[in-house]
């Protein structure tokens, strides 16, 4: 038993200079410190009012002077950075199980969602051993890191996604506990308010076209034709949506920049190696938030920081000058190891993906397809 | 082992509905140390006498419940989306989304609670270095972890003059509960009570008994 004199203070997930536990693993606690820069703006919706789409807020108080009243600071929320985290994780494992694609495109829609949402590993009732759990980990690391479903039981991941802070003079108080560097940059920015601007976007209406007389069928066009002239008045005593209205959006201008820290405990070296994986695989598609389709939400994704037991990360950082060669490296180090498991295991990862059947294709029937199917399921046969 | 006092220091608000105990927080890092399996295959105790707290002959660690001093609310709303047409494209798939059942899209409220000084404060007799450790882990408290709810700074673990891990005294000098205690151990006409476990795990019903627990946390401003 060890006691101490003085305060220990420390960050999560950094090493402690007292003794450390025996039992303890060598299984990695480690959190990447994520600059996101905007190139355009970004969109994320939190409330509509009227019909303008306000940005996502979170209310912040100073810790400080208690006395001074709430603000309402933009935020891009956890939830919407670990769905982009995911996608990207899961387009990048799609492609590594087929290379052109013919062998996923048989495996049924509750496959993919197995894939994609980190799975259910079996019926409402469906009980499933600690081996089995273990087995299927090991062949879909994404079921540790992201959690599942067993039954009415949640597995928990391991994955942890913070929110995306907004570097701005609110935030600097909280930004230099996850990083000194970026806290030292929201020191030199604006108040928040200044990086909100509006966005006036049209609904499109493809029938206003001038392929639409050859597009559409004869008497849908008429029957359009016949109205184009009315007013919005009209259209709205119709009942009809305005194709004309316009749509106001909140968006945080291009330039800004979030800090977004992702990381989880006691963490495999694989389950690590994913964490890479999807990091770089999001800085490729490189595009978050809303209105994507129309150019906004394209942003630069570098890692600036990295806490945790990974000696070679943080000896990386030591001897790295540029940012890109940081980048460079520890993608070659430690984004290969899932990659090759994902390469050497597809077959078997994808035989088991393909005993799960949809089983409203066989019965008919609709609603939850996946209800009624996950691995542990017989196999059903698809011709019947 | 010595008492101690830990504190977090938040960077966000969390959002719980039921008080962080301290005791079922290094035991559930004890287990993930261990490589326990996820609770829903298989649910093992971590061994009380194993925990780095001292250990109450009633069956409960010297550990207290979360002390905060609550500044505000917010009710904030996540989203879960169904899977789009990207991803069914990449298969392959047609367009349909399938977006009922397991898959149905929600939009749910969340309400978070924002502490003063952004504080939350226990008070332990334990291993402070082994504590230390488990708690290096943690990053997150409250509901919605992994969504970045909850997040925290800084922790803070010092050595505590007294032992304040099952009473301390109140600004009247008063002595008040700081976790769920059983009658004979509450102070004398204490009446704020709750049926609950007094060890953990805390979610579990069985053995729930009426125990005297800490009053309600001081609001400061309540905003909707």
């Amino acid at each position: 038993m060890s006691t101490i004199e003085q305060a220990l203070t420390f960050s999560p997930r950094t090493p402690l200079s007292v003794e450390r536990p025996k039992y303890w693993s060598d299984l990695a606690n480690i959190e990447y410190v994520v600059r996101v820069t905007l190139r355009s703006p970004y969109v994320h919706a939190k409330q509509v009012v009227n019909n303008t789409s306000l940005f996502m807020t979170e209310k912040l108080f100073d810790p400080e002077d208690p006395q001074m009243p709430a603000i309402y600071v933009p935020c891009i929320t956890g939830n919407s950075l670990r769905h982009a985290f995911r996608f990207a994780l899961f387009t990048l494992t799609g492609r590594l199980l087929g290379a052109d694609g013919a062998a996923l495109e048989s495996l049924a829609e509750p496959a993919l969602h197995y894939l994609l949402a980190g799975g259910n590993m079996g019926k409402g009732t469906a009980t499933l051993d600690v081996a089995g759990y273990r087995e299927i980990c090991r062949l879909f690391p994404w079921v540790s890191l992201f959690g599942g479903g067993l039954g009415q039981d949640i597995l928990p991941g391991k994955l942890d996604a913070s929110f995306g802070y907004l570097c701005c003079e609110e935030n600097v108080w909280r930004i230099a506990k996850l990083s000194s560097a970026m806290g030292d940059y929201a020191a030199q920015c604006h108040p928040a308010n200044d990086y909100l601007e509006r966005l006036v976007l049209t609904k499109p209406d493809p029938r206003r076209s001038a392929l639409a007389p050859h597009l559409m069928r004869p008497e849908e066009y008429e029957a359009f034709d016949a109205t184009r002239n009315r007013s919005a008045k009209e259209n709205e005593e119709s009942g009809e949506d305005d194709p004309r209205a316009l749509a106001f959006y909140q968006a945080i201008a291009s330039g800004a920049r979030f800090v977004w820290t992702v990381g989880g405990s006691f963490l495999t070296p694989m389950e690590h190696s994913m964490i890479i994986c999807g990091l770089y695989t999001m800085a490729h598609y490189h595009r978050l938030g809303a209105k994507r389709g129309s150019g906004h939400g394209v942003v630069d994704l570098d890692v600036v920081g990295a806490t945790g037991d990974i000696k070679p990360v943080q000896e990386m950082m030591a001897t790295v000058d540029r940012q890109e060669e940081l980048n460079d490296r520890i993608r070659q180090e430690w984004a290969t190891p899932y990659v090759d498991h994902v390469r050497t295991n597809a077959a078997e990862i994808l035989d088991i993906l393909a005993k799960v059947k949809d089983p409203a294709k066989k019965q008919g029937k609709k609603g939850n397809a996946a209800e009624e199917s996950g691995p542990e399921s017989e196999p059903q046969d698809a011709e019947e | 082992m010595q008492p101690l006092q830990i504190t977090a220091h938040l960077i966000g608000a969390f959002s719980s509905h039921h008080p962080i105990a301290l005791d079922s927080l290094i035991a559930d890092r004890w287990a993930k140390a261990h490589d326990y399996p996820p609770a829903a295959l298989e649910e093992r105790i971590p061994p009380h006498a194993e925990m780095p707290l001292l250990l109450h002959p009633l069956g409960m660690h010297h550990a207290s419940e979360a002390h905060l001093i609550i500044q505000g609310h917010e009710t904030i709303h996540w989203a879960r989306k169904s899977w789009d047409v990207r991803m069914l494209a990449l298969f392959g798939k047609s367009a349909r989304v399938k977006a009922d059942g397991r898959y149905k899209a929600y939009y749910m409220p969340l309400r978070r609670t924002i502490p003063a000084g952004m504080l939350l404060t226990w008070w332990c007799v334990g291993d402070a270095a082994e504590i230390a450790w488990l708690l290096s882990t943690v990053a997150y408290l409250g509901h919605k972890r992994s969504s970045g709810h909850g997040r925290v700074g800084t922790w803070s673990v010092e050595p505590w003059p007294e032992d304040w891990s099952l009473l301390r005294p109140g600004d009247d000098g008063a002595l008040i509960p700081t976790r769920p205690l059983p009658p004979e151990l509450a102070p004398a006409g204490w009446m704020s009570l709750r049926t609950c476990r007094r060890t953990y795990p805390y979610y579990r019903q069985d053995g729930a008994e009426l125990l005297a627990v800490p009053p309600a946390p001081e609001i400061l401003a309540e905003e909707w």
